[in-house]
């Protein structure tokens, strides 16, 4: 990482994900899994799978892996579904995908306005609109192959000027105060378990097995997978 | 002294590039440190990249061609209506376009052009269908035309606003056609503008990642930007991003001299400018050709605008805009560093121009003037957030960037205004130097006085519309205020983006409309206020 940033001085042990998760440099402070979001007053009988997904009509708004995280999760998640037989899979979903955006925001404001059926996000997105909008119409496809796994982190810049505070900074976003905010502001799960979820998060969908690449894999693999991505969904 | 007195006009025009310079240069020297020539040379012979290099210049290079085709004839129509208070309504609208941020606009040609656009739902209305075109390359191109056309339009008024009414007279006399007077009066007036506002087009374009990326439909169409980002977001590979941002600015750099090849720079006009209403020599005929230009300019242009406006006007009301104090601050944040850097950048442009105008009209040293030119129109070829990537780079380790953030985003929207203020208030200003040159020294009326008291007053109607542009395009910025934007400092278009990146389509769209608003609000008041005496 061309040393931009420092190692942290956390116990990261403590952490839900621990078992999942840990690293000298980044600090995991929120976690979720990637979805399809349906509006389910459109779409009565959502996809249950990738297979299902590809012989449908559905329309879908994916992220560009080359810029956005939910993006490469994406391409990740398919990765690990399908491994070598990723590109066929991405051939088949283009006839879905309306269009492929820079970033989430993007994509998901075209889906709210009604561009495509579904959109690449979170199983947490629909805590969103129950909560704020009380809308329950939006739902996240759950998907026999299982869900990636996203984890969100932070780290300390190596020229941060103020040790001290980047220290204390790292460890606030992990205690519980800040934890308690993330679930109803980043619409993502706290890494601690003594969050008390709001009945908003108890009507989503329950990810058992979450899916996921190990690091050094992707790190390794990042670039060849892109490529081939580019390449079956530009045939 | 009366050495030094004499060619103190050089400073204006001195101090303006050294201004300018020392941005550009550190922000090259933030992105040289990451240099390095292997990997520059390594990146190029990648096939992968130079299929997306050919990509990049082919797109941007149709997107102007096309952007100018069609403004063309909509500028040479539009000419003979500006008496109509409506065509200037229609035209300071259509302005709109060019500087709101990328994403609001590319939200607004799929609010009318979308599949659930209102085109669609007229064909389902029909029975039709709904209609999925605007995905691909139609889209990119559309998105281009509808973003830079309007600006096109602008700049060829304002070089047709220098024919001179003698010359109109000519060719009544002399029973010209629509061709000889195409030919004879029209293109040697606006030729070389056409060329450097295909030139910024094509620059426009060549950075343009929102527009290729959403309305592109996929990695088909993909831009060098595009790898850039890659390489800087994912990767996190700045070795990478800033070789490939090396390769982007030599190659628009190339293309872009070579556009302006075709033409000289800064012409001086020496004509009384008269009103030109005497200029309608045609018939019913080109009556009705008017009409139907003038109908395809608000449907292309207009149209995505209002389905933009009305879908945000369910979420406006007193209490989503003063109850809510974050959008309040952003909008004190946008009028602030955007009247800022608007002003700024005309008191800038108008160094450049003392300097450029003693060098034409009173020593006709033509190099020197051009190279100025040049310097204030350099920040062309390095896109804004390349240029604020390397301001950050070589500024971290010096301050603290978050304090200093308001002035660098100033900064920053100041050097990309100049190009069009030079633009727009050069040729007006030299016109009028040229005119009254030798009036002004005989009666000694010299310096500050001069410019103040007599030329301003006479460049009132340039001079507003390069403050209106200045302005508002800064105000529209997402890209560096995205960089150096924080929590404390935030426009409307950083909170609209920040809106919809969490979950908040009610608060985006209430700050679309204001941001809308607003920007109208600052057309008008220097267009029909600051702007009037001129007419």
């Amino acid at each position: 990482m061309t040393g931009f940033f420092d190692n942290h001085s956390l116990d990261l042990q403590n952490l839900n994900i621990s078992e999942r998760f840990t690293d000298e440099v980044f600090v995991p402070y929120d976690f979720g899994y990637f979805s399809f979001i349906y509006n389910s007053s459109k779409i009565q009988n959502p996809p249950a799978s990738f297979d299902e997904l590809m012989d449908s009509k559905i329309s879908i708004i994916i992220q560009d892996p080359r810029t956005s995280t939910p993006g490469l999760g994406l391409l990740l998640w398919i990765k690990k579904v399908y491994g070598d037989d990723a590109p066929e899979v991405w051939e088949k979903l283009n006839s879905n995908i309306l269009t492929v955006t820079p970033g989430w925001s993007e994509a998901y404001g075209l889906f709210l306005d009604g561009e495509a059926d579904m959109v690449l996000s979170y199983t947490t997105s629909p805590a969103y609109h129950i909560t704020f909008e009380n809308d329950v119409s939006y739902k996240a496809a759950k998907f026999s192959d299982g869900h990636y796994e996203q984890i969100e982190v932070a780290a300390k810049l190596a020229n941060n000027g103020n040790e001290e505070l980047a220290d204390k900074f790292l460890s606030f976003l992990i205690s519980k105060d800040a934890q308690d905010i993330i679930p109803e502001t980043q619409w993502m799960y706290p890494v601690i378990d003594d969050v008390k979820l709001s009945s908003a998060f108890e009507q989503l969908i329950n990810i058992e097995k979450p899916l996921r690449i190990e690091a050094k894999e992707v790190d390794i693999n990042n670039e060849k997978w892109i490529r081939e991505w580019e390449a079956s969904l530009s045939k | 002294m009366s050495k030094i007195k004499k060619y103190q006009w050089l400073l204006p025009g001195f101090i303006a590039t050294v201004i300018v310079l020392s941005f550009i240069l550190l922000s090259l020297a933030g992105i040289f440190e990451y240099t390095n020539l292997k990997l520059i040379q390594q990146i190029i012979a990648d096939k992968y990249i130079q299929r997306i290099i050919s990509f990049t210049v082919y797109q941007s290079l149709l997107s102007a061609l096309l952007s100018i085709i069609i403004a063309l004839p909509l500028a040479l129509s539009v000419r003979k209506y500006l008496q109509y208070r409506i065509i200037r309504l229609i035209l300071s609208l259509a302005w709109l376009s060019f500087v709101l941020p990328v994403i609001i606009g590319v939200f607004a040609i799929i609010k009318l052009h979308g599949v659930s656009g209102w085109i669609s739902d007229i064909s389902v209305l029909f029975g039709y269908g709904k209609l999925n075109y605007i995905y691909g390359m139609n889209g990119i191109l559309l998105a281009h035309i509808f973003f830079n056309v309007p600006f096109a339009i602008r700049i060829i008024l304002f070089s047709l606003n220098s024919v001179p009414a003698e010359l109109w007279r000519i060719a009544i006399q002399n029973n010209f056609n629509r061709w000889n007077i195409f030919t004879q009066i029209e293109w040697p007036a606006i030729k070389y503008n056409v060329f450097v506002t295909a030139a910024i087009i094509f620059s426009l374009c060549f950075t343009s990642f929102v527009v290729v990326l959403i309305l592109g439909g996929g990695p088909k169409y993909s831009i060098i930007e595009v790898a850039l980002y890659y390489a800087l977001k994912i990767e996190f590979n700045i070795d990478r991003a800033v070789s490939l941002g090396i390769i982007q600015i030599f190659i628009a750099s190339c293309i872009v001299l070579i556009i302006l090849s075709f033409t000289k720079s800064f012409k001086i006009e020496p004509y009384t400018k008269l009103k030109l209403h005497n200029s309608n020599i045609e018939n019913k005929k080109s009556l009705i050709y008017d009409f139907l230009m003038l109908i395809i300019a608000i449907l292309i242009f207009l149209l995505p605008i209002l389905a933009l406006v009305i879908s945000c006007l369910t979420a406006f009301s007193y209490s989503t805009v003063f109850g809510n104090a974050i959008l309040l601050n952003s909008i004190y944040w946008t009028l602030l560093l955007g009247l800022s850097s608007g002003i700024i950048s005309l008191v800038i442009s108008i160094m450049f121009l003392i300097t450029i105008r003693k060098l034409i009209i009173s020593y006709r040293i033509r190099w020197l003037a051009s190279l100025l030119e040049l310097s204030g129109n350099l920040i062309l070829i390095l896109p804004p957030v390349l240029l604020g990537t390397g301001i950050f780079l070589s500024l971290r380790n010096i301050y603290n960037i978050q304090e200093i953030a308001p002035h660098i985003i100033i900064g920053i929207n100041t050097l990309t205004a100049i190009p069009f203020t030079l633009r727009i208030i050069g040729p007006e200003y030299l016109r009028i130097s040229y005119m009254y040159d030798k009036l002004f020294n005989a009666y000694n009326i010299r310096g500050a006085i001069r410019l103040l008291k007599y030329e301003l007053p006479l460049l009132r109607g340039s001079f507003a519309t390069a403050f209106a542009v200045a302005v508002t395009l800064s105000m529209g910025d997402l890209g560096v205020v995205s960089l150096f934007g924080s929590t404390e400092i935030r426009t409307l278009p950083l909170y609209i983006y920040q809106s919809l990146g969490s979950y908040r389509m009610d608060n985006a769209s209430v700050g679309i409309f204001i941001l809308l608003m607003l920007v109208m609000t600052i057309i008008f008041i220097s267009e029909y206020l600051l702007g009037r005496k001129d007419d």
